[in-house]
């Protein structure tokens, strides 16, 4: 039977909408417009859409830094918009963590390494500080990065590096549950496959789920179990990623198919065929 | 034989200065184009690839960038000897780009349609204005019919209102469209493209570099296209440099540096490249 840990139900968020003080009325966007799924406990979830589509607000909605508009998110069973205690919030905090798609932006360029995976650790208190610093080390190796380079800033590394630290950082306090906002999709294919193939690792190991945000579908099809498609705040499509590349059902999704740029001919005559066999029927 | 190529880049060496010195940056590479070829020039961050394509133009500054040695013929001529006029002269009329980032390209304050309309009669010492002794009003219709005429092949709906917009109006797959027939306009003899769309949505993207290149094919203009996406380089390119670490490691007809890679790199970035099957 499923194992069910996250679960959305007709959940929507709206940006705007209210009056201003002169009355003018601020532009509705309806940014995640009833969108239902569930999310499996240990898989790889995808979240495909164009930009715009309301991906990253999920994400929010789920870490709880959005106020949902309507609808329910459970974690674990539980409705999140009944967390406001606050040390209830803070447990809840530990829960869900996120690696963010720019790992340039995303680090602090004033503290060294060391300090930016410990400052999880400090602040959900946990540990002493040798042990805080024990786990920092454990984590760089998790990450397979040197652990000399704790006391370096993150402009001393490359892309791929520092989206290691970001996981580094994610993962540090053991939550179930991650949120990879493209995490790849500013770094090279030589480094991108590096990077996922850690990350498969590190959720095989510790049995996380993903919350994986991406344009990419032929990552998709790689590194995730279930996706949904969205456009312009409605779920499109959704599916297991193989049942999803086999047999596409929405119009958008085709679409989406069709424009992979793939570079072997097997590859390119499996989505031909699709879109035929489709665009028959 | 060489005097064939439309453009030939000849054991090209470019240094940036710094404090220490010179970092050695382009080395030694060799890339040539025909006219109407279609050529795609992939490789990793910091390949190089940026650096080699805009140096066709010299539009990296120097200093910081200095050219140790090598030519790059257009047309038999070395750009590296010509004077700022004469560059500026093949700039955007017998030379054009189109870059990543589509709000560069746009000025804010002026219409399509005026920002077209201005290229087509000023930009270029042969400007059209220049070379042909017609009246401007008559200039004018041809610039007006040659935007309607690029907007409508990019699939741009309703072309003639779109020259009355403003950039600030338009989508990111709008602009990067517009950006194209811009650069288009003069039909130049060489395009060079530097991952253009890259921030936009996929299935736009996919669409853009479709419209590109059958343009590009009928007005028999060549293009240098730079991206970072193995399938897409195979898709537009007849033919394929690879670049690494400012050197060209592999070329070839496309079909050949995909499907049957000569060196390690290559078949490097094609193993880890997330297959769908
Ligand atoms: N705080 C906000 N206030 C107003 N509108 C917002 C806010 N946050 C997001 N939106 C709007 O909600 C919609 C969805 O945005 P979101 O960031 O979730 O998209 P996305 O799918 O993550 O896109 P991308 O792929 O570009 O990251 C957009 O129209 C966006 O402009
Ligand atoms: N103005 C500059 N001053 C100093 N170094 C530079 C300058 N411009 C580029 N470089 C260096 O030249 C090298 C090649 O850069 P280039 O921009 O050509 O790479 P690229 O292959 O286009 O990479 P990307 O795919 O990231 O665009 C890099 O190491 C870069 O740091
Ligand atoms: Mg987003
Ligand atoms: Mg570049």
């Amino acid at each position: 039977m499923s194992d069910t840990i996250v679960e959305f139900s007709h959940v929507c968020k709206y940006f705007g909408g209210e009056s201003s003080l002169f009355g003018h009325q601020k532009k509705l966007v309806k940014a995640v417009d009833d969108v239902s799924f569930s999310i499996e406990r240990g898989k790889t979830f995808a979240v495909i859409g164009e930009s715009g589509s309301g991906k990253t607000t999920m994400a929010r909605l789920l870490m709880k830094f959005e106020t949902i508009t309507d609808g329910v998110i459970t974690v674990d069973g539980t409705d999140i918009t009944t967390i406001t205690e606050k040390q209830a919030l803070k447990e809840f905090r530990k829960k869900v963590q996120i690696v963010h798609q720019d790992p340039t932006s995303s680090l602090n360029p004033r503290k060294t390494l060391k300090e930016i995976i410990e400052e999880p650790l400090i602040v959900h208190g946990v540990g002493t500080k040798t042990e805080r610093l024990q786990r920092v080390k454990d984590l760089m190796d998790v990450v397979q990065l040197p652990q000399s380079f704790l006391e370096r800033y993150p402009h001393m590394l490359s892309g791929g590096q520092k989206q290691r630290i970001g996981v580094a950082r994610a993962i540090a306090l053991n939550s179930p549950i991650i949120i990879l906002d493209e995490p790849t999709s500013a770094l090279d294919v030589s480094v991108q496959s590096r990077v996922i193939e850690l990350l498969q690792n590190i959720k095989n190991e510790y049995k996380i789920t993903y919350f994986f945000i991406t344009h990419d579908l032929a990552l998709v099809k790689n590194f995730a179990d279930d996706v949904i498609i969205m456009q312009q705040g409605k779920l499109v499509e959704q599916g297991k990623v193989q049942q999803i590349f086999d047999h596409p059902d929405k119009m958008y999704t085709k679409k989406l198919l069709k424009a992979i740029a793939v570079v072997n001919p097997e590859e390119q005559a499996y989505l031909d065929r699709i879109i035929i066999e489709e665009d028959a029927s | 034989m060489d005097a064939k190529h439309l453009l030939e880049i000849k054991n090209l060496h470019i240094g940036f200065k710094n404090d220490e010195g010179v970092t050695p940056t382009i080395k030694d590479v060799n890339i040539h184009i025909d006219e109407g070829e279609i050529v795609t020039i992939v490789g990793e961050s910091g390949s190089g690839k940026s650096v080699t394509v805009r140096s066709i133009l010299k539009l990296i500054p120097s200093p910081p960038a200095i050219y140790t040695q090598g030519e790059i013929l257009f047309k038999g001529q070395n750009i590296l000897d010509m004077q700022e006029n004469e560059i500026r002269a093949l700039r955007g009329s017998e030379i054009s780009m189109v870059f990543q980032d589509p709000m560069i390209a746009l000025n804010p304050v002026f219409t399509i349609g005026q920002q077209m309309e201005n290229i087509y009669l000023y930009q270029g010492a042969s400007s059209t204005h220049a070379r042909l002794s017609k009246k401007k009003s008559i200039l004018k219709q041809e610039a007006r019919d040659r935007s309607i005429y690029l907007l409508e092949k990019m699939s741009l709906p309703n072309p003639e209102n779109l020259l009355k917009m403003y950039p600030f109006e338009l989508s990111g797959g709008m602009k990067q469209r517009v950006i194209i027939a811009m650069a288009l306009i003069k039909t130049p003899k060489l395009l060079l493209a530097d991952e253009p769309g890259t921030s936009l949505d996929v299935t736009v993207q996919a669409s853009i570099n479709k419209e590109l290149k059958r343009l590009v094919e009928e007005e028999h203009i060549a293009m240098f296209f730079i991206t970072h996406n193995l399938g897409v380089a195979k898709q537009l390119g007849k033919r394929t440099y690879v670049m690494k670490l400012g050197e060209v490691v592999e070329e070839g007809l496309s079909e050949d540096v995909f499907l049957n890679p000569k060196t390690d790199y290559t078949k490097h970035l094609l193993d880890v490249l997330p297959k769908i099957i």
